[in-house]
Formats: structure tokens, sequence, C-alpha cells
């Protein structure tokens, strides 16, 4: 089975939120209330405004796996860059919209460090969470450099268990392509085999650069970023304006050089307690010994 | 500084985890002393020995209750060690809480029977007087010694391991430093050493155990000191920002001017407050070790650094 997985062409995004409508619909996920209907007349309300341009969900969460970014950026006169939609001095505004999911990386730190086996990696290379496995240490909430894993809150039916995109598993198995893709209008979320899709991107982006927008470029697309994402993107500007780590990590690099120090430390330590608890011992038996040699001489 | 949502989540590893760090420092570091203390000590230290023995086992039992409430679903919690598809064990020896989860079963089970022999003790009758012979295996011979191994390695394992844990994350500050491992072995000596200082001062006032182990004390918080430099210089320019945040100021004031440097000085004038000189340095350089885990663990969590967290 070849490695299957999205490629997501950001140029094209309208920022429709298509893919956060079909995410929702087809995994029965709730709306993200801010507060529960108690009654006839308190019908419980839509989360605030984030004030996030047209960002009404603010992140990516346990109840969504997919979440449409919108970043505002404007360039002032005299060459500076801002991104914030509340910066009253902007000009020549330009909106760069992203889907956000998870990326089933191909080195996974979650499945990397997870302590239960929960997070596998299914025949279709992507990583997958099995909700009756997981027991909601949280370990790969703290391990993902891309903040896409969240634990499901009390309200949901899979509480204190991690929760994240599936790359729609189940249709998967059937051969159907995952909701979000199925349902972007503009085809800005693609579904295929990872190879076929690096290979359209390419050209995708030699096409943007022959057009003289030398800004575009693949994030995750080569096996730099974390041996390669499974939902990899073509980004117009530097992977950090998208929320996008340039330098992510596998969490495993560091276990072998913390325990080196520790070891280290350790055999520092044992060298103190040898010399200090032998010393006394030591000069017990000076002691003793010339003790003997007064009394011999006594004699 | 482009706008940008949080690209490492928070884990929401609150004082449950804290305090786990922190007793599990001193259980661990608690073992190794003792197992030098055994080794290396002779008769003279055998008091040591009788706590070395009764500290760790509670605190593991408390570890434990606490790792489990901190799950989402604690139910699950042997999910860590049997794999409940397969019933298979459950293990990867690059995965820091994976294999902590091993430690933590396997040093509980050491720590009882150390703990069930120190309380069995000498009694000949009733039902421990059955198991009389357990504090002779243990305390003496072949396999005393080797069990007195067992115990300082296991120990320095499990002091240690918990650093490995923050640090095998993407956390900003827990995983831009390979110090932590060695930091929270050297603190969880230094506050077993402490723990020691305050039962057989208050208990025996034996001048001799005390003073041995405050020299050793001197050692670990002298290495602590390096170790906490060098975690800062591992850091680089998030130093600051780290420094500047209240977790920083409670690492500087709590762990190296309290913890460390004042219960330092204290050692080196002992008769400065009389008795209670060496107790004093001794609840501060618990305060230390304490304000050590509570400062890195909540930094690694909350301070927004860079591109890297927000809110």
């Amino acid at each position: 089975m070849p490695a299957m997985g999205f490629y997501t062409d950001t140029t094209v995004c309208i920022g429709c939120k298509a893919c956060q409508v079909a995410c929702h619909q087809w995994n029965d996920l709730p709306a993200d209330l801010a507060e529960q209907p108690t009654g006839p007349d308190q019908p419980g309300q839509t989360r605030p405004l984030t004030g996030m341009s047209y960002d009404n969900t603010g992140s990516l969460s346990d109840l969504n796996w997919r979440h449409v970014k919108f970043i505002e950026k404007s360039q002032a006169s005299d060459g500076t860059l801002s991104y914030q939609p509340t910066d009253a001095s902007r000009e020549n505004l330009q909106w760069l919209m992203m889907s956000d999911v998870c990326k089933h990386c191909v080195n996974a730190p979650c499945l990397d460090v997870c302590p239960t086996g929960a997070i596998m990696r299914t025949e279709f290379d992507s990583v997958y969470i099995q909700q009756n496995v997981c027991n909601g240490c949280r370990d790969c909430v703290s391990a993902c450099p891309f903040g896409v894993i969240h634990m499901g809150g009390p309200e949901n039916e899979g509480k204190g268990i991690a929760k994240k995109c599936t790359l729609c598993y189940d249709r998967m198995q059937h051969s159907l392509a995952p909701a979000c893709a199925q349902a972007c209008p503009t085809a800005s979320i693609q579904f295929g085999p990872i190879e076929e899709l690096k290979t359209r991107a390419e050209q995708r982006v030699n096409q943007l650069h022959s057009m003289g927008m030398s800004q575009a470029r693949l994030y995750g697309a080569d096996e730099k970023i974390l041996g390669g994402l499974n939902a990899f993107y073509l980004l117009m500007d530097e992977p950090e304006v998208y929320g996008l780590p340039s330098n992510p990590k596998v969490p495993s690099r560091n276990v072998l050089p913390t325990n080196l120090w520790s070891f280290g430390s350790a055999i520092l330590m044992g060298i103190a307690g040898l010399v200090s608890f032998r010393k006394r011992r030591m000069d017990s038996f000076a002691q003793g010994a010339a003790e003997q040699r007064r009394q011999e001489e006594v004699r | 500084m482009p706008p940008v949502d949080s690209f490492v989540e928070n884990p929401h590893w609150n004082w449950f985890i804290v305090v786990y760090f922190f007793l599990g420092g001193i259980a661990g570091g608690s073992a190794f002393i003792g197992g030098l203390a055994a080794l290396v000590g002779g008769d003279r230290m055998k008091p040591v020995l009788h706590w070395t023995a009764l500290i760790p086992f509670p605190l593991l039992a408390i570890s434990g209750l606490l790792l489990i409430a901190d799950l989402g679903r604690p139910e699950r919690f042997w999910h860590m060690m049997i794999q409940n598809q397969t019933w298979w064990p459950m293990f990867k020896y690059w995965s820091p809480m994976s294999y902590g989860s091993w430690l933590l079963l396997i040093f509980s089970g050491l720590a009882f029977v150390n703990f069930a022999a120190a309380i069995i003790g000498g009694r000949q009758g009733g039902f421990l007087g059955r198991f009389s012979w357990l504090p002779r295996v243990v305390g003496g011979g072949v396999l005393g010694t080797v069990f007195q191994i067992l115990l300082l390695i296991f120990g320095y394992l499990f002091a240690s391991y918990t650093g490995a844990l923050v640090t095998a994350t993407n956390q900003p500050i827990w995983s831009d430093t390979t110090m932590l491992g060695a930091l929270f072995f050297i603190s969880g000596v230094s506050a077993a050493l402490s723990i020691l200082i305050l039962l057989t001062g208050w208990r025996s006032h034996d001048h001799y155990i005390v003073d041995r182990l405050e020299t050793v004390d001197n050692w670990a918080m002298l290495l602590e000191l390096v170790l906490i430099g060098l975690f800062l210089a591992f850091l680089g320019s998030i130093a600051w920002t780290f420094l500047a945040h209240r977790y920083g100021l409670t690492l500087l004031i709590g762990t190296v001017l309290l913890g460390l440097l004042v219960p330092l000085f204290l050692h080196w004038q002992p008769r400065l407050l009389g008795r209670t000189t060496p107790m004093l340095a001794a609840a501060l350089a618990l305060l230390g070790g304490y304000a050590l885990r509570y400062a890195i663990v909540y930094a690694g969590q909350e301070i927004p650094i860079g591109g890297r967290m927000m809110g």
C-alpha cells in the first residue's frame, strides 16, 4: 500500500471552511460551544469572536481536527511587515489562508513518545490514535511540534483521551478520500499517494516561480522536516508565518545525551560519596593502628 | 516576529507532576545514598541505612497514586506496561515515559523489600516474625550486596529519568537542554541528604553522620550549581526570557539562593545558629529542590517564547 496523504496548496485556499465543516460532519464532532444549553431560556452560546480576522475557532482542538488559518499580512511603505490584525497602521494587506491539520509525520514525535502504543501507524502510513488504548498521559501533546493533539474534554464521548485527525481512516478503508479533501471546492486540499502529490506540488511551485512568485515553497515535502510530512504544504511565506516550526525535532533525540549527562553526574556523586563516607572510616583505621602501636610500645 | 498559532500545546502537567518529581527525586536519591552508605560506609553509617530503607517506598506509593490520578483515564494506567489488545508487555527504551513506568514498578518492588526488611528488623514472634529471614538476606552477604547495588542503580535511574521525561518533548525550555536528567538526579540526592540530616540530627544528634552527610551534600550542591549554570547556558538567548519570568526568579531565589547558596554558607558556618544550623540548612535545601521542579515544570508550559507558544 503506498503512503497516502494531503498536499495543501495554500495559494488557492479561499477560507470557505468547507473542510472544517466536512470534518465535523463525518467524524460526528460537535460544535465547540462556549456555554452548553441548560434549558429553554438558556440556549447556550457559540464561541466568542476571536478578533483574529475571519477565524472563529482559534486553533486545532479536540473538536476541531481541521482549522483554517487567516493570516493578515501587511507591508508598510517603509517595508515593515506586520501580521497583527489589530495593527491600525496596516497597508497593502494580503490574506494568507491555510487549512491546518495533523501532518501525519514520517518520524512522528507523538508516536515516538506514546508509552501505551495507542498511537500507531496505519497501512496508509498515516498516524492514528486508538481510542480504546490511550490513557490520557498527554506525552504526545508535549511532543507534537505543531500543536495538533488535544485532550478530549469532559463533555466529550472520549473524555480524557488524545484527539486529532485520523486522515479519515474509516473512509480510506473503503477507498474513499478523507471528508475534507472531498469537500474542498478549490482543490487546495488534495489527497492521494504521497509520491504523486509531491510531483504535482513541484510542478505547481515551478509554475508559480515562472509567474514571478519566487516566495512559493514546499514545506514537509522532503525529508528535512521529521523525515517528511504526509500532509505537506505549498506556502507563500516563511513557515513561522503560518504557525509552522521551521525545524521541528523528534523528542527521542534528547534521550541519549540526557542520560549520558545523568550518568556522568552519578559517577561524580558516587565518587563524592565514596570519599566522604570512607574518609572517616579510613581515619578510624589509622587511629586504631596508631593506638595498637602505642600499646605495643608500652609493653 | 509574525503572528503564529501555538506551535506546541500545553500538556497541562500540573502540581501532581511537580510533587511526583520531588518525591521521586527524594526516593531515588535516598536509595542511591543508602546504596553508597551500605557498600562503603561501614558500621558507622548503619543508622542512615535504617532511614534510607524506610523513606523510598512510601514516597513511591504516593508517586504512583499521583501519576494515576493525573491520567485522563486513570483506570487505564496499566496500559503503560501491558498492551491491552495483545497482552504483551509494552516497552519503548527510547520513550522516557515508557521506560520510566517500568522503573517505577521495579524500583517500587525493591524499595518495598527494603522497607519490609527495616520494619521487620529483629522481630521474632507474630506475623512479621515469620519473615525474620528477610532482614538477614538483604542486610548482608553476597545477596545483600547485590541488593544494595540494585537499589543504588535503580535509585539513580529513577531520580534522573524524570529529567529525561520532560526533555524528550518539543516544549520550549524542556527540550532546549539535555541537562535536566543530571540536574534532577543531583537535586534528588541533595534533597534526600537533607531529609537524612533532618532525621538523624533530630532523632539521634549523631554528629559524625550529620557531618558525613553534609560533606556529600556540599558536593551535591556545588555540582547542582554547575548544572544549573550549564542548563542556562544550553538555553542560550531563551535563558534571559526564562530568568525574567516569575518561574526563572523562582529558580534563582528559591533554588540557587535559598536552596543552595544559603545552605552551603550554613554548612561552612555550622555554629552560626547553634544546633539548629544543620536543620535549617537541610530544610532550605529541601525547599530548593521543590522550587527547582516547580520552576522548570511550569516554565516549559507557560512561558511564551518566540513564536512557539501563545496563551
